[in-house]
């Protein structure tokens, strides 16, 4: 019975541990991302969201109900709001074993942001390519 | 060194602009005005990563990547011209091999394709590729 709960403590170490280093790579993620993301109205960065691996959802902004999709004036302000929920996400992770996370963005125009668009004029940004050859 | 990002951008697209059988391609800050009813290729040169290979002082660089190739066809048409096009160029970025241009290789890590979408008056095939060199 003490041999059991030894190991069970060790695998709760383990566990801990890795749910540590997972979250860690989730900041990096995150900081990343968000650096790189464009901003127009402040939809797409703002869309992003970590969720557990399994877990459903996540954000959804659309520049249409933003007046018209108009250039926001401080698109550092919506990188900050983008940073600050992605830090809230991997905070909700919890502290239990983690199995690893996905990053999503659920914005209607995610798809023209990261492939471009001739018909809107708008460059492919390739954002959910660049994190994954950076951080594989 | 930053210089070696012409020399990865020549080789990459000097292994595309060498495909045979492929639509004229657009490359990076070249004027190019598509033709609507005429399929064509986008180019793009993202460097991604520079990291040091080893310890140590003056340690080599690894650089990595991504060559975004991008197929447009017109668009009604079904999917089999670009999906065409799209074999072809991923069949000549095959990964792990090596791109050389003048001695200088760049090594291939993956080339995939996605799904096709619309962008009307087009139907586009996105190839990314992903490439690495140690320098």
């Amino acid at each position: 019975m003490s041999i059991q709960k030894t190991f069970s403590d060790i695998r709760g170490r383990i566990d801990s541990s890795v749910s540590r280093g997972l979250k860690v790579k989730a900041k990096r993620i995150a900081d990343y991302t968000v650096m790189i993301s464009p901003v127009y109205s402040g939809a797409y960065v703002e869309s992003f969201s970590i969720k557990a691996r399994g877990e459903g959802g996540g954000r959804s902004r659309s520049s249409d109900a933003r007046d018209a999709k108009e250039r926001s004036p401080d698109p550092d302000r919506h990188k900050m709001i983008a940073l600050d929920q992605l830090y809230s996400d991997i905070t909700a992770l919890g502290t239990d074993k983690i199995d690893g996370f996905v990053l999503r963005n659920r914005s209607p125009h995610v798809r023209e942001v990261e492939n471009g668009s001739i018909e809107n004029n708008v460059p492919a940004h390739k954002v959910f390519e660049r994190v994954r050859r950076k951080f594989g | 060194m930053a210089s070696i990002h012409s020399d990865i951008r020549a080789a990459l697209e000097s292994k595309l602009a060498g495909i045979s059988g492929i639509p004229p391609i657009a490359f990076d800050n070249v004027p190019y005005d598509p033709t609507t009813g005429t399929s064509f290729i986008k180019s793009l040169y993202i460097p991604v990563t520079r990291t040091p290979a080893v310890r140590g002082l003056n340690p080599s660089q690894r650089y990595g990547g991504i060559y975004a190739v991008t197929v447009y066809c017109p668009e009604g048409n079904g999917p089999a011209t670009a999906d065409g096009i799209a074999n072809t160029v991923i069949e000549n970025f095959e990964a792990a091999t090596d791109v050389s241009l003048n001695s200088f290789n760049v090594s291939i890590d993956y080339a995939e394709r996605q799904q096709g979408f619309l962008d009307t008056p087009w139907y586009y095939i996105p190839i990314n590729i992903g490439w690495y060199i140690y320098h």
